[in-house]
């Protein structure tokens, strides 16, 4: 085991290499002078832009400019905002907590909902329920998770007054309150994908020789779904899980903006149009590490529950 | 002339046995087209034209769906704001397709130092949220639609490059392809004249499918405001419009909501049946 999980952080490490040059190149990447785009595309003087190539290296070779910019991440210096004039790291560390608990929160709601989503459907598999539920999962997956997000804010908030229309409150627990709905917005994207899989993910285990085994053995059909078919079932369902709570760190930035939240997902969409390259550097980053460590947790667990797959 | 003619009735009927709601999601589907294409003549006003005397009208003859902020027809810029909606998924696919196809295919078929080298990049580009990618790239190369466009096809390379590989491993193990490299045909020759067209069905299927996605990343980026600009309309665009009115007008919010779960609906509906079309295996109980 512990050498499954060195191997995995091996491969995380060259990914978050890799990503660390393509981040580190975007700035590079700009049409344009180099320098005159880290000043924030405005007018600058000549004497700024020199100081600018000074600061970050910029007449030296890229190599030397990746190693400096890298050691700054690590020490903590990720530059300073030019939009804000604020350090991008206390930006991030400030407003990371709200993404965090509307992330989780949308993440518990999606595993509620989608789990006996998936296990009734695949239980009730061709009946009148199956059908209602595949109904119900056609319609969110076709939904922009925004689309949920404003009917849920015209109903719930504007018509019957029972939740905050948008922003956050104060603390952790206000913000329970204040989260709900941006959370269920973005939870109900992910029923649909994991609610379906589940579901034929449990009927091809239904099929397989243990279950007859088991059944061979008179177990009751509620051990055998909840112990048997759904343990086999459940690795499939985890690894969608992981994706699916990365994909929510890319489009938080929408829900976010749709309610008015001011966690790191909104902040990258105000620095992205206003070219606050600092700043998109500094979160993609954070995303990236995030997704990562997602990911490296969705192989640890589906090592833990599937012993084939340490062996590989 | 008669005998084909009698044919081809035949075989609609038993399409529309089989696949009753993806026949449904066609015709929709279909006429949602038609209305786009359409929508020069057929919109009731022109589309950028402000009324600032009938902000915000709610339903009237005069105004099916009301009027927007700036006292625009809502109804005639949904009509002809889904003419990027449709098209750029079209375009996004169309990406993807043109340069996932080939890779795949040598990735599958080749199997070696190349095929390591396409999957690894395609790993890592699919490791990151497609969102967040399509976000910071959108910032270094500008906003509007066509960028928006051509970065999002970028994206579909790696998942649409993935799909047919592994169909052209499965594919190749086949003993129609050991017969091919008896006769002595040469690798390129046997991928795209043999093995391409028994990979087509699984292509089509998976394109049909990226095309929702499709539709949903446009509108989300245009939603941020990094796709189409003013005063041009996109359904994406109409919804963050109608964000900021939801109070006094949801109409435009709403409508705008709907017609794209429609559009994506009736597109994943026609991928399913496609889907169950070409492998009778896969069809749902």
């Amino acid at each position: 085991m512990g050498k499954y999980i060195l191997k995995r952080l091996f491969s995380i490490l060259v990914i978050f290499f890799i990503a660390s040059v393509i981040i580190f190149s975007l700035v590079r990447l700009a049409p344009g002078d180099v320098a005159a785009s880290i000043a924030g595309g405005g007018k600058t003087t000549q004497a700024t832009l020199e100081a600018i190539r000074a600061k970050y290296h910029l007449n030296d070779p890229v190599v030397v400019q990746y190693g400096v910019w890298m050691k700054g991440i690590l020490k903590g210096d990720w530059g300073t905002s030019f939009q804000m004039h604020t350090p991008v790291l206390v930006l991030i560390t400030s407003r990371i907590g709200l993404t965090f608990q509307l992330i989780l929160m949308g993440f518990v709601i999606g595993i509620l909902v989608s789990l006996p989503l998936g296990i009734v459907s695949a239980v009730k598999q061709g009946t009148y329920t199956d059908h209602v539920i595949s109904v119900l999962t056609t319609i969110t997956a076709a939904c922009p998770a925004y689309f949920i997000g404003m009917l849920c804010m015209l109903l719930f908030a504007y018509r019957l007054g029972w939740f905050p229309v948008y922003g956050s409150g104060r603390g952790i627990w206000e913000n329970f309150y204040y989260l709900f709905l941006p959370s269920l917005s973005i939870g109900l994207g992910m029923v649909a994908m994991n609610a379906k899989n589940l579901r034929s993910a449990m009927i091809s285990a239904h099929e397989s020789n243990y279950i007859l085994t088991a059944r061979a053995k008179g177990l009751s059909n509620k051990r055998i779904i909840l112990y048997h078919t759904l343990k086999n079932a459940v690795v499939p369902y985890l690894t969608i899980s992981g994706l699916e709570m990365a994909s929510m760190l890319g489009s938080t930035s929408i829900i976010e903006r749709t309610f008015s939240i001011s966690g790191i997902g909104s902040l990258l969409v105000d620095a992205v149009a206003k070219n606050d390259y600092p700043v998109v550097q500094g979160i993609t980053l954070v995303i990236v590490v995030l997704v990562l460590l997602i990911n490296l947790a969705v192989d640890v667990l589906n090592a833990l529950m599937d012993p084939r797959i340490r062996i590989r | 002339m008669n005998r084909t003619k009698r044919k081809k009735s035949d075989v609609l009927r038993r399409l529309w046995k089989d696949y009753k709601l993806a026949c449904v999601a066609t015709v929709v589907l279909g006429l949602i087209i038609l209305l786009v294409i359409l929508s020069p003549v057929i919109a009731p006003y022109d589309p950028a034209a402000m009324d600032l005397a009938h902000r915000l009208e709610g339903s009237s003859p005069a105004h099916w769906l009301g009027t927007d902020s700036q006292g625009r027809d809502i109804l005639s810029r949904l009509l002809t704001g889904g003419y990027t909606a449709l098209l750029g998924p079209l375009c996004v696919v169309g990406i993807g397709l043109a340069a996932g196809v080939p890779l795949g295919l040598i990735s599958g078929y080749t199997n070696g130092r190349a095929d390591n080298m396409i999957m690894r990049v395609c790993d890592v580009i699919l490791s990151f949220p497609a969102m967040l990618l399509a976000l910071i790239t959108v910032s270094i190369f500008g906003r509007g639609i066509r960028n928006t466009v051509v970065i999002l096809g970028f994206f579909y390379i790696p998942t649409i490059a993935r799909m047919v590989r592994s169909n052209v491993i499965v594919q190749k193990e086949q003993a129609y392809v050991e017969a091919c490299r008896a006769i002595g045909f040469s690798a390129p020759y046997i991928m795209v004249r043999h093995i391409l067209p028994n990979c087509f069905s699984t292509i089509i299927v998976q394109a049909t499918l990226c095309m929702g996605y499709a539709l949903l990343d446009i509108s989300a980026m245009s939603f941020l405001g990094l796709g189409v600009q003013e005063p041009q309309a996109d359904w994406g665009k109409l919804l963050a419009d109608g964000k900021n009115i939801i109070m006094t007008n949801p109409i435009l919010a709403v409508s705008s909501g709907i017609i794209i779960m429609i559009t994506i609906i009736c597109i994943n509906l026609m991928g399913e049946a496609l889907d169950a079309y070409f492998d009778p295996r896969r069809k749902k109980v």
